[in-house]
């Protein structure tokens, strides 16, 4: 199996609710850190490119959800630190609601015989 | 929520895209130097954590794309883009840009404005709602005899009807003598049923108009805007004031105007200055006749339903006709479309130029394919070029989409310009300002509603979709045949077989052009020519500085008293310091009259041998003065002089055509005519005491009459003595009260101080028609001036069109062969033999298309025979002299990119692949 299969193919509407769910727990972060933190977490990595990132960051942003602001890092370089809103708080229980249903449903039919 | 404001932010970056985009580079940036840093602290040497860095990213290139895809509209930035790129491409080859600019521009704007015209005039003459329902009603083979209908009649019909929603009568009446700010003046009017605006459908302006409710108060009255504006001032006032009809010297009625009509009412046949309500004692309705009855069918009525129950109901209410009118063959009455009046004799004319219409669109389109072709076969290359590079189809096929918009908005917008002034133009030419007597003269010069043509947006609209869809088709072509095998081609060779057959597509629409192009032109150089032998027909008087009006006087006024204000009147003009001459005649210069009296016969002619002819000398009374006034030219003898009063022996005054005819070389002065007018009486013995050149009495184009003048006091004298009725008298030698005069400053000038002493000589005279001679003359020349100085334009655009065409298919021919011409030139080629091998190409395509051109202009030139004066359809030198001038105009065309071809370096050409 070459690394690209083994990378999944993130739908972009999860990838949204990954980042927003990141954001909620773990506080403002910047896309390497999110994207630093995503590889933590996950089992298999997840292998994504990081620069999928910013397309969803983009998104987010412009739908008022999260918010970005230009800050320096501990090690004393720029980089932009995106936070969750409250606009954001309420999108993702709305967006974990329907994907947990979702995700329960497809769960239903694939252990039914 | 969320969604609205992403709608909205994406708009937003759509504009700020440099923002943005270096708002990412830096966050990108940021962002791998922190992964660098991880990889450093990790044990990675610098430039290995530099790589490991940008692969734990993924491609920046696709990020920033993806990136660029969701914060923004794409397509919107794309087509920004597009845009740019297409103006700057067009920039980069100007003589091809200009053109099709040029060609789109000058098509679309030169149909639509003529569309506009012919649609407004000729299909839409009527300012009237629903208009196609107006009808009108007239005799079918009138005889001498036949009688209008009368007031009763038209009542009769109106309630026996059931097809006709309305039916309306409105008679002409041109004896409306009316007392104005200046002075009496003499209009013409309409006496109308009471329903008559109700049946048109029209609206008053100011007030209203004559309604039902006017049968118990007839004496109201409508004005016409013109009559209004020029001679009450355009007072807003006026409405509920009255103002006088005179009749005669007695205080005449008072009307109380009611109302005030908009401009563009003065469409119905003779424009009408006012209305006023039919008002005939009901004892006197069988006597009274109406002009021609008009009506409006009701919804869903068919023309020639209508027009069988109008028959029915004239065969039983119309008295029988005459035993003596020949036998009728068909029906009794006829129904006819009201807007057919105006038109009827303007539809030929306006047919030629829907065709010309047709025609230089055709060419456009042509042309613009053409261009399009050979530019995008010279791009052939660059495409593939791109395409190997990895463009997307879609994206190319969006590019080139955008070109062509780009060119046709540009095309498109300069057409309307020029469309809004071409109809600006027309509305000028086709306008003629005449009053009084002279708008029954000119009726069918002036172009019904020319004064509100206004640019036709479904044209233009038309216009542009097939300028746009021409573009599109020929822009696209290139991009749309490209697969991977014609790719390669098309970047290794030049002359492949589609492109031959591509040079062969636009050789034959160039020719087309041409054909097309010559026969407008030949067309409009008859149509110029057939203008200029108009203009420059030898008139037998001279207009300028002369100045010509009507009089009107009462009628109860006896013979004695009119010849007495004539001569009052001449007297103090001739006073009057401005004034060289002047006279009064029957009927002045182009008022067309055609009536005899009685038979000349010279000497050594019998009566019974002249008497039956059909066209015989007419007698035209004049007074002494007249011919100067009206610079006539004396050609033998002298004019009449103070002297010729009634008591003193009849003398005559002949016209070139009356001598040639009966006395031929000799000079008849001094020979007498007897003059024969009927009865059994003796004839009267009348002296030729002089010659004159043949006058033009009725609009330019038609042949001079034959005429004798006598002086008026003369006839009326002469005619006294034999007994003649005074009412016959009176219309032999008064005719209409015509006056002219000449003046040694400009004639218009004049107007005011004519008035005023017409107004002193007797304030119950009136005038009707004051105007400069130069001005009733351009009036008789208006059509023909309108149509050859339209069909000209078209024709030279439809030229202009084709010569474009020739450049561009010869430039590219040039470009095509460059590397031919390389090696050609390289192997010892002069460059004599490099022009000539251009300029083969171009001379036999204008030869094949000039002479097919003048092939068809042959078949269609008898088409304009009934608009030619003076040249034959088939006038060789015009056929010639376009064909000629055409050949050399096509040559130089073709000279230029020949030309061009020679400074090709043979170096270059070879190189280029």
């Amino acid at each position: 199996m070459s690394s690209e299969d083994s990378r999944v193919e993130l739908l972009q509407g999860t990838l949204d609710l990954i980042v927003l769910r990141s954001l909620s727990t773990m506080g403002p972060q910047h896309a390497y850190g999110l994207a630093a933190r995503l590889e933590q977490v996950s089992d298999h990595p997840l292998a994504l490119n990081q620069g999928t990132l910013y397309p969803a960051l983009v998104r987010l942003e412009q739908k008022g959800w999260i918010k970005g602001t230009w800050q320096t890092t501990e090690s004393n370089r720029e980089a932009k630190y995106y936070a969750i809103t409250k606009a954001g708080e309420r999108a993702l229980g709305k967006q974990a609601e329907r994907w947990r249903r979702l995700a329960g449903l497809v769960n239903k039919l694939l252990t039914e015989s | 929520m969320g969604s609205l404001r992403q709608f909205l932010r994406r708009l937003v970056a759509t504009f700020f895209q440099q923002r943005e985009e270096a708002e990412l580079a830096r966050q990108i940036q940021a962002h791998l130097s922190l992964l660098e840093r991880k990889y450093l602290q990790d044990g990675l040497s610098p430039e290995e954590a530099k790589f490991a860095a940008q692969r734990a990213f993924g491609g920046v290139e696709q990020a920033k794309e993806h990136h660029r895809d969701a914060r923004s509209f794409r397509w919107i930035d794309d087509a920004r883009r597009d845009a740019g790129y297409a103006v700057r491409s067009l920039a980069k080859s100007p003589a091809f840009t200009i053109a099709a600019v040029l060609t789109l521009a000058i098509g679309i704007g030169s149909t639509t404005a003529i569309y506009s015209v012919v649609d407004r005039v000729l299909l839409q003459p009527l300012p009237f709602p629903k208009a196609d329902q107006l009808v009108r009603i007239r005799h079918n083979q009138p005889t001498r005899d036949t009688r209008s209908i009368s007031y009763q009649e038209f009542l009769e019909w109106r309630s026996r009807t059931k097809l006709l929603s309305g039916m309306a009568a409105a008679t002409l009446n041109p004896q409306g003598l009316i007392r104005t700010r200046a002075g009496t003046v003499r209009f013409t009017g309409g006496i109308v049923s009471t329903n008559y605006f109700e049946v048109l459908g029209a609206q008053a302006m100011l007030g209203r108009t004559i309604t039902a409710s006017d049968e118990t108060n007839l004496d109201v009255v409508v004005l016409s805007h013109d009559m209004w504006t020029r001679f009450f001032e355009a007072d807003p006032n006026l409405i509920g004031s009255e103002i006088e009809f005179r009749s005669g010297s007695q205080a005449g009625r008072l009307f109380t105007v009611v109302g005030v009509m908009p401009e563009g009412m003065e469409q119905l046949g003779t424009p009408l200055d006012y209305y006023v309500p039919i008002a005939v004692a009901p004892d006197r309705r069988a006597q009274s006749g109406i002009g021609q009855p008009i009506g409006r069918l009701r919804d869903g009525v068919s023309l020639s339903a209508a027009a069988d129950e109008a028959d029915a109901i004239a065969k039983a209410l119309l008295p029988a006709r005459p035993a003596s009118a020949p036998p009728l063959t068909g029906p009794r009455v006829l129904m006819e479309p009201l807007k057919d009046d105006l038109v009827a004799t303007l539809r030929p004319a306006l047919r030629v130029f829907l065709t010309a219409v047709a025609v230089v669109l055709l060419i456009v389109c042509a042309n613009v394919a053409n261009l399009l072709l050979a530019r995008g076969t010279v791009r052939r290359r660059e495409i593939a070029v791109r395409l190997a590079l990895g463009a997307g189809r879609g994206r190319i096929v969006r590019q080139l989409l955008t070109e062509c918009l780009v060119l046709a908005s540009i095309g498109g917008v300069l057409g309307a310009m020029i469309g809004a002034a071409g109809v600006a133009l027309v509305k000028q030419l086709a306008t003629v300002q005449a009053d009084g007597i002279f708008r029954l003269v000119f009726r069918e010069t002036i172009l019904p509603r020319a004064n509100e043509v206004n640019i036709d947006l479904r044209m233009l609209a038309t216009a542009l979709t097939l300028a746009l869809a021409t573009s599109l088709l020929f822009g696209l072509l290139p991009a749309l045949h490209l697969s991977r095998t014609s790719q390669l081609l098309a970047m290794g060779s030049r002359g492949s077989g589609k492109g031959r057959r591509d040079a062969r597509v636009r050789t034959v629409l160039v020719a087309g052009q041409l054909v097309m192009a010559t026969v407008l032109l030949v067309g409009a150089g008859l149509l110029a020519r057939s203008f200029i032998n108009l203009s420059r027909v030898e008139k037998g008087y001279d207009p300028s500085h002369a100045l010509a009006f009507q009089l009107v006087l009462p009628t109860e006024y006896s013979t004695a008293r009119k010849s007495e204000t004539i001569e009052t009147l001449l007297s103090r003009l001739r006073q009057t310091p401005d004034v060289e001459a002047a006279g009064f005649a029957y009927a002045g210069i182009l008022i067309g009259v055609e009536d005899f009296v009685g038979t000349w016969v010279p000497p050594g002619r019998t009566l019974a041998e002249l008497e039956p002819e059909t066209t015989k000398p007419r007698l035209k009374t004049v007074s002494h003065g007249y011919f100067e006034a009206m610079g006539v030219r004396l050609l033998d003898g002298r004019t009449l002089a103070a002297g010729d009063t009634g008591t003193a022996p009849p003398v005559a005054i002949i016209n070139r055509s009356v001598a040639s005819r009966y006395f031929g070389e000799r000079s008849p002065v001094g020979s007498t005519l007897a003059w024969h007018s009927g009865g059994k009486t003796a004839p009267i013995q009348v002296e030729i005491v002089g010659v004159v050149e043949d006058i033009r009495q009725g609009p330019v184009s038609r042949p001079a009459y034959s005429e004798i003048f006598m002086d008026y006091r003369q006839v009326i004298a002469a005619q006294q003595r034999r007994g003649a009725p005074p009412a016959l008298i009176e219309r032999l030698a008064f005719g209409f009260f015509s006056f002219g005069i000449r003046t040694t400053g400009d004639p218009a000038s004049a107007i005011p101080m004519v008035r005023q002493i017409v107004m002193a000589v007797d304030s119950n005279a009136g005038i009707d028609a004051i105007v400069p001679m130069e001005r009733l003359v351009s009036n008789s020349l208006a059509p023909q001036r309108f149509y050859a100085v339209m069909l000209s334009a078209f024709a030279g655009v439809a030229g202009l069109l084709a010569v474009i065409g020739i450049y561009g298919v010869l430039a590219y021919t040039v470009t095509q062969r460059t590397q031919e011409i390389g090696v050609r030139m390289a192997l010892g080629a002069g460059r004599g033999q490099v022009v000539a091998l251009v300029l083969r190409t171009g001379l036999l395509l204008a030869a094949v298309g000039v002479s097919l051109g003048l092939a068809g202009a042959v078949a269609g030139a008898r088409y304009l025979q009934g608009m030619l004066f003076g040249i034959e359809p088939l006038d060789f030198s015009t056929f010639a002299g376009v064909g000629i001038a055409f050949a050399l105009v096509s040559a130089l065309a073709s000279y230029l990119p020949a030309r061009r071809a020679t400074q090709v370096d043979p170096m270059v050409a070879l190189r280029v692949d």
